[in-house]
């Protein structure tokens, strides 16, 4: 008897605290679990809020006359958009539920953006840009309507975010949509219709569909495109490297993709692209370790230069590199007429144990790279510098094809210059005279760099 | 012996009188001043001088016309173009300046400056977030599908569809499977760090997709509709 007592007593003790333990793992998960939803909830609630001021602020847009001190409003869309399109995409939905109704947060912003450079700069709202307003101000106001109505639900307690967690789990694993992020895939399919838009700024959709010049259309044969993949490398040591294409990449420079094996043993696989028409390779990236540095960043250059001129690609300046790993990438970009081109960049990474060029990427050069019709500056430098800070140290000026974010080419004035000690890039616009960008110069002990 | 040294001095004599025609050639040039300070060129000039900036400016594009080292009009309009281009006084005329940016002549003694940053501006953050989820992704994929797993995280961070930072597309919820189940929190290995790194340089063997995923695992149906672009090692990549 008293053996089972004590037994019992034992067994008891044990249970009681294995329950509270698991008691108190249970308060915890549900702690964590009322955490995680709450930062949903807020997601959720901040992003009615956000739609609902960029409705209010569109039709606002649509009242006024485009005035310079209309660029406020315009701001102001742009900062609620960004804001909206952060909630969205913290909430636990997949991006195929999502996508396009980030989408428009980020067009209508973004066009919002651009619409409050142009009014500033004395620009009217054209008829044309009027009617894009309106319609991203309809569509807004739908988004806006749409999300409330969930909110309704979520406060009946008929739909909650938090089962959204679960339920994008299901989804992933099954692929079929559950009722709770049916709502959110309602309003992404009823974005698609939202017509494609087209502006001067970086998420313009035409931008989608840039096309490369930089090729001739010769057609490259497979075996072709082999051979000029292996004249082309920076070969270490004349490695005798197995060539095969192991398949065809359709992005926007169709290519194919070769890879190069080195003999049994030996490390370092290199692998690259090479266009389908015009004989020319996209980029290539080895994988060989890279050693102590031996090399100094000028013999670096020069071999990048060399590397460069051999393949054809002549009168290249070096415009910023940096060095990280023992490996300097250079970026370099052709001159025309003494002008350089700045969208039609090369980028080639130099190993610094021994020099050998290890990545090679063109793809800029290969896009853009053409002859231009450059026009004759309409302004002089000294009219240029004129437009810069007065406090500002001019060290020098020369002329630059700039690309703008929109995939358009500003022709410029480069003035570098230096203020407090830091080192400016000013671009003054050749033919307005209006400053298109600023960058500064980084120059850290193993780069330098534009930002 | 004789004769050599016979003919020694006959070198001697010749090398004295070819220094001295030079010297007096020489005086001739320096003390010429018409002939010295003739180095301006303008419509009518001709000589070797023209010849070198006819071929300058046809290097550059400039000129159009033949390399003859007659300065016609053609050679004129050439160098106001020129000079237009690089801020000089538009006169067809190629005087002291337009010669120095044609590079005929070397720029006098220019003050030197030093270049310098104080700002504290890196990249540390980005690297070590690609990499954690090259590490978590993509551990055992050639180098090349390592570069393009952090190629298409960057192109998230600049497409529409997807958060504008790097941080909120990696940490978008279901986006990453390493990052949700913290698979992403491995020790770092150099491979993965320098893939993060050539990423964030430019390098993108996917040339702008948005997707990957393993075909031999099981991913929902929908991700098949995207337009596939390539396949590197194991992973698929679509836009």
């Amino acid at each position: 008897m008293k053996r089972w007592g004590v037994t019992a007593l034992i067994s008891v003790l044990i249970l009681s605290a294995v329950g509270f333990w698991g008691y108190k793992e249970y308060r915890d998960k549900i702690m964590l679990e009322t955490y995680v939803n709450n930062r949903y909830q807020m997601s959720f609630y901040n992003l009615i809020s956000r739609v609902q001021n960029m409705e209010v602020l569109l039709a606002k847009s649509l009242a006024v006359a485009g005035e310079p001190e209309d660029t406020m409003i315009f701001s102001e869309i742009w900062l609620q958009s960004e804001g909206a399109r952060e909630n969205l995409t913290q909430l636990p939905l997949t991006s195929n539920v999502v996508g396009r109704t980030a989408k428009f947060l980020t067009q209508a912003g973004d066009y919002a953006r651009v619409m409050s450079r142009d009014i500033n700069t004395g620009g009217e709202l054209s008829d044309k840009e009027y009617q894009t307003l309106s319609s991203l101000y309809k569509q807004a106001e739908q988004l806006n309507r749409e999300l409330h109505n969930m909110e309704t639900k979520v406060a009946d307690g008929k739909l909650s975010i938090s089962e959204l967690t679960q339920a994008a789990k299901q989804e992933l694993k099954k692929g079929n949509t559950t009722n709770a992020s049916a709502d959110f895939q309602s309003i992404n399919r009823d974005m698609q219709s939202f017509p494609t838009l087209i502006y001067d700024g970086p998420f313009s959709d035409h931008l989608d569909r840039a096309q490369p010049v930089g090729l001739a259309n010769k057609p490259t044969s497979a075996d072709e495109a082999r051979n000029i993949m292996r004249q082309f490398i920076d070969t270490e040591q004349d490695k005798d490297y197995r060539v095969q294409v192991t398949g065809r990449v359709r992005e926007k420079i169709p290519s194919y993709q070769i890879e190069l094996l080195p003999p049994q043993g030996t490390a370092g696989r290199i692998m690259g692209n090479v266009s389908e028409r015009g004989d020319k390779v996209v980029w290539y990236l080895g994988s060989r370790a890279v050693g102590t540095p031996k090399i100094t960043l000028e013999q670096a250059q020069t071999k990048a230069q060399q590397f460069l001129e051999s393949r054809g690609y002549k009168d290249l300046v070096a415009i910023y590199h940096q060095t990280q790993n023992g490996m300097t990438v250079f970026n370099f970009a052709p001159r025309q007429e003494g002008v350089i081109l700045y969208p039609d960049q090369v980028k080639v990474t130099v190993a610094m144990d021994n020099g050998q060029v290890i990545g090679f990427d063109a793809r800029g050069y290969l896009m853009a790279h053409k002859q231009r019709d450059i026009p004759n500056p309409k302004i002089t430098a000294a009219e240029a510098r004129k437009k810069i800070n007065k406090r500002m140290e001019v060290i020098g000026s020369r002329l630059a094809i700039i690309p703008t974010d929109a995939g358009q080419e500003r022709f410029s004035y480069e003035i570098t210059g230096q203020l407090n000690g830091e080192t400016y890039l000013v671009y003054v616009n050749a033919v307005t005279g209006k400053t298109d960008q600023v960058l500064k110069l980084i120059l850290a002990p193993n780069a330098t760099l534009t930002m | 012996m004789t004769w050599s040294d016979h003919t020694n001095r006959k070198w001697k004599i010749g090398i004295s009188i070819a220094s001295l025609v030079v010297f007096f050639f020489a005086c001739f040039l320096l003390c010429n001043p018409a002939y010295a300070e003739d180095t301006t060129l303008y419509w009518g000039s001709s000589g070797s001088k023209v010849r070198a900036v006819q071929q300058k400016l046809k290097d550059w594009g400039y000129y159009k016309g033949d390399v003859d080292g007659y300065y016609s009009g053609n050679t004129a309009a050439a160098v106001r173009k020129f000079q237009a281009r690089h801020g000089i006084a538009v006169d067809g005329v190629v005087g002291t300046s337009t010669r120095i940016a044609l590079g005929l002549e070397t720029i006098p003694k220019k003050v030197t400056y030093t270049t310098s940053s104080n700002g504290f501006v890196s990249n540390q953050d980005s690297v070590n977030l690609l990499a954690r989820v090259i590490m978590g992704e993509a551990a055992d994929e050639p180098y090349a599908g390592k570069v393009a797993v952090g190629a298409v995280m960057l192109n998230r961070s600049r497409n529409s569809q997807f958060p504008n930072t790097l941080a909120g597309v990696v940490y978008q919820p279901h986006a990453f499977e390493s990052v949700t189940n913290g698979q992403y929190n491995r020790t770092l290995d150099p491979e993965a760090i320098r893939a993060a790194q050539d990423a964030l340089s430019g390098y993108d063997p996917t040339g702008g997709c948005l997707f990957f995923w393993n075909p031999s695992k099981p991913v929902s149906a929908w991700i098949w509709s995207r337009a596939v672009v390539t396949q590197i090692g194991n992973h698929v990549f679509a836009h």
